[in-house]
């Protein structure tokens, strides 16, 4: 039975319950709600954010439910990601961070660890200016905090 | 009117947005403000006729979004942390200053118009004007849009999303993190991040990234003995009956421990980062490699070191941060052979045994001496005298040292105090090797069996079923004992029932050292030869139908790295032989893992923990292997005659030679 979803700008969105199910929030809506053909608001999602995160979901369909234990086990932690999604991720930084937003809000908690990565990949292997160029951020420190901090840093540097 | 506030002075908010409404691609920050207030900043000439957007299309506007929600780029609070290669408003404006000033009006008014146009309204204009861009202008569109849609993702997502983007990197990115400005280094530095990244490299091979960081733990084998201690002093165990009988009779005169001695309780909460700053005590003997941090109480030296006593501790918790890097150094130093070498100087003979922990270091020698030494100055805190042949093997724990001798008998001492306790006799030639845990002390000698000496009952039984000298005992996980000797093999025996389980067979001459991996499970690479597994040969054919029972099968945890490597953590045994190689076996099956080719003569010593083995050889050197992969590292030399005993540490190696030294190798931080 498909349910409606019903974007902040209003737009309906009409997708499988498996398909929506992926999101843990709508889960627990429907099961409160029971057999109901009324659809569901999503006050904080906008209809563009809104279809990729059905897009997503509807690809993972299939993918079993994740323990939610097994997620916050270190050793399964990994920065890989498969190829659909890295090409999904492929998106400017504002939906990117629009996305991010939503898994946490519908909690889809594979959707959010994808984003999580996608950010943490920007991130890596940088060095400090780089990282401020990647997300347009000004240096706050004195010249002087700089220095010390970059000394308390130096330990990792060298491998 | 598409004024929806009454109010006649703006908000703070207004002034900010006021300098750019025709960048604001979210209108809802600006709404409020339409049609532009007057203002010194206003482009808009307040001659020029006023078009507005109709009140319709405002409130529907209104109505749809309910809440507003300022965007990113129009955030008051954020704007300053934005780096300023943007568009600026000023040059924009000086450049149309060049243009006739009737040009300057409409361009005026067209920004104008865009800036308080609602959001719907904005697309619609917007894909109006991209239908009639030329590819050049869409060029110009392309290239600025990338880096004006840059987010400062950490400092605007909430904390614990921020957290676990941190948490997928590694630690020279999270390092780099920390500088790129003060919310980013808060967040960088997080406490939580850090103590993930302990969790995931301390004491272990991380599956993540394949490698790991000294564990500096310094109480745990000490706890779990002690538990032990306590248990056998409740109920003293009988071996040489079945096992269901326990009589509950009191411990004779082997009593493994003084039961008198103060103990000192420690805070059961601390963990590992309270230890490294303290000199406490812990078995580096290389029983079991690393099990994870465990904490409980344990028992207060006997003996008053020239250390400076404990500390109370618990009450200050280090940053993991530093805790990592701490250990990350330590890593480091092995990696880049950064070690400082030390000698230790008093043996007149060659150096049969040592073993060493945080505080002492112990050796057996063929001058027929024991000496126990301060493993930090370097200095002989005593000599043990009493043996009348060359000591071979010792073993000690917190409370008592126990000794073999070619003189074929065994000693047990209190090292703290030099005193000889007891001198065992049985064994009909002299005693090589000994291994003992809370209950029982094993010894294997050149009249090729195997005593099992039970400390509470002070009853004797022999495994008998190697055919030449026993080199080396040690018990594992309990009831089980490995054993291996001059005829070549490795022999896995039930203490219990005194009966041999499995013999290992592989090395092509007499197997002089063995260790075994204890309760800890070991991260091994396995290689894939012709599409299957080199390491699921059979050892020797036909010896695993005895295996099936006993052995608890402990969770082999697999993962497949690529196509030809299979790294899976199990229990391990590594022996070392006469035919130059050490083997690494899985415990379970005794399916030989891996063969580790490099010493040009003989093995005789070895240890090993999660991270890497040891070896000491006939060929004067000591070698430094990768356990995970069996790869040399690389080989440390200094001994003048063969290396007959080595012991591993976090951040020591100790090598004794038959030309009478002992050589130190310290891979200690030194920040």
């Amino acid at each position: 039975m498909p349910v409606i979803l019903v974007s902040s700008d209003n737009q309906d969105f009409k997708v499988d319950k498996e398909v929506a199910e992926r999101s843990i929030l709508i889960k627990n809506m429907l099961e409160d709600v029971g057999e109901s053909d009324s659809p569901i608001p999503l006050p904080n999602v906008t209809a563009a954010v809104l279809t990729k995160v059905i897009e997503y979901c509807e690809h993972h369909r299939n993918d079993p439910v994740q323990v939610p234990e097994e997620t916050d086990d270190p050793r399964k932690r990994s920065n890989d990601i498969e190829e659909w999604d890295m090409k999904f991720m492929q998106v400017d930084q504002e939906m990117l961070f629009e996305i991010i937003l939503a898994a946490n809000y519908l909690d889809i908690k594979p959707l959010l660890d994808v984003g999580c990565k996608t950010v943490a990949n920007i991130i890596k292997g940088k060095t400090p200016e780089e990282i401020r160029k990647a997300f347009n951020i000004v240096n706050d420190f004195t010249p002087e905090e700089e220095a010390q901090i970059k000394k308390e840093n130096e330990w990792a540097e060298d491998r | 009117m598409t004024h929806r506030s009454p109010s006649p002075s703006p908000a703070p908010v207004d002034s900010i947005d006021l300098l750019a409404p025709s960048l604001c691609l979210n209108p809802d920050a600006i709404v409020d403000l339409a049609p532009v207030q007057p203002s010194e900043h206003n482009l808009l000439p307040s001659t020029f006729p006023t078009l507005t957007w109709s009140e319709q299309s405002s409130l529907h506007h209104n109505v749809s979004l309910g809440e507003k929600r300022l965007c990113y780029r129009h955030r008051p609070d954020l704007r300053s942390k934005r780096a300023a290669d943007e568009f600026q408003l000023e040059e924009l404006q000086q450049d149309i200053k060049l243009l006739p000033s009737q040009d300057q009006q409409i361009i005026s008014h067209i920004w104008s118009l865009f800036g308080s146009a609602p959001a719907s309204h904005r697309q619609l204009v917007l894909s109006g004007l991209l239908t009639q861009c030329c590819v050049p202008q869409l060029s110009f569109l392309s290239n600025h849009l990338q880096p004006l849609l840059r987010i400062d993702f950490l400092s605007i997502l909430p904390p614990e999303i921020s957290l676990r983007i941190l948490s997928y990197l590694d630690a020279t990115s999270l390092c780099h993190a920390a500088q790129v400005c003060k919310s980013w280094r808060r967040l960088a530095d997080d406490d939580v991040v850090w103590h993930r990244m302990c969790e995931q490299h301390i004491g272990l091979k991380c599956t993540k990234c394949g490698w790991g960081l000294p564990l500096l733990e310094k109480k745990k084998v000490r706890s779990k003995r002690q538990e032990e201690v306590a248990q056998i002093q409740d109920r003293p165990l009988q071996i040489d009956t079945s096992s269901s009988s326990h009589p509950p009779s009191p411990a004779p005169s082997v009593s493994p421990t003084s039961p008198t001695f103060p103990t000192r309780r420690r805070s059961a909460s601390s963990d590992v980062e309270a230890d490294s700053r303290s000199a406490k005590r812990a078995r580096h003997d290389s029983r079991s490699p690393s099990p994870s941090y465990d904490s409980g109480d344990y028992p207060a030296p006997l003996f008053q070191s020239p250390v400076p006593p404990v500390k109370p501790e618990g009450t200050t918790r280090r940053p993991w941060k530093e805790i990592y890097s701490e250990r990350l150094i330590v890593e480091r130093n092995w990696r880049k052979r950064n070690y400082k070498v030390r000698q230790f100087r008093g043996h007149t003979d060659g150096v049969m045994c040592l073993q060493f922990d945080d505080s002492f270091l112990i050796t057996g020698s063929y001058d027929n001496s024991v000496k126990v030494w301060n493993i930090e100055t370097g200095e002989c805190l005593r000599t043990l005298t009493g043996h009348a042949l060359c000591v071979r093997a010792l073993h000690f724990d917190e409370a008592k040292l126990i000794t073999g001798s070619m003189d074929r008998t065994l000693k047990i001492w209190n090292y703290h105090t030099g005193q000889c306790i007891r001198t065992l006799q049985g064994h009909t030639d002299g005693v090589v090797t000994l291994d003992f845990d809370s209950r029982i002390l094993a010894s294997g000698s050149v009249d090729a069996t195997i005593k099992i000496w039970n400390f509470a009952t002070g009853q004797c039984s022999t495994l008998k079923g190697h055919s030449d000298l026993i080199n080396k005992v040690q018990i594992y996980k309990k009831d089980f004992l490995f054993s291996t000797s001059d005829d070549t093999t490795v022999k896995f025996w039930d203490i219990a029932s005194r009966t041999c389980l499995q013999t290992f067979t592989g090395h092509a001459g007499r197997v002089q050292c063995l260790q075994t991996s204890g309760d800890a499970l070991i991260s091994i690479l396995a290689k894939r030869r012709h599409g299957k597994f080199a390491a699921l040969e059979p050892a020797s054919p036909g010896s695993n139908a005895v295996v099936s029972r006993a052995r608890a099968s402990s969770p082999a945890y697999e993962s497949s790295s690529s196509d030809s490597e299979t790294r899976t953590t199990r229990s391990i045994v590594v022996t070392g032989g006469l035919d130059n190689t050490l083997k690494i076996w899985d415990a379970e099956t005794g399916v030989c893992l891996n063969t580790l080719f490099g010493h040009e003569e003989g093995v005789w010593s070895l240890a090993f923990d999660k991270l890497r083995i040891v070896s000491g050889s006939l060929d004067k050197t000591i070698k430094v292997w990768d356990t995970e992969s069996g790869e040399c590292l690389y080989t440390l030399s200094g001994p003048e005659g063969p290396v007959t005993c080595v012991g591993l540490g976090d951040t020591k190696v100790v090598g004794g030679s038959a030309d009478g030294s002992i050589f130190l190798w310290d891979y200690g931080a030194r920040m």
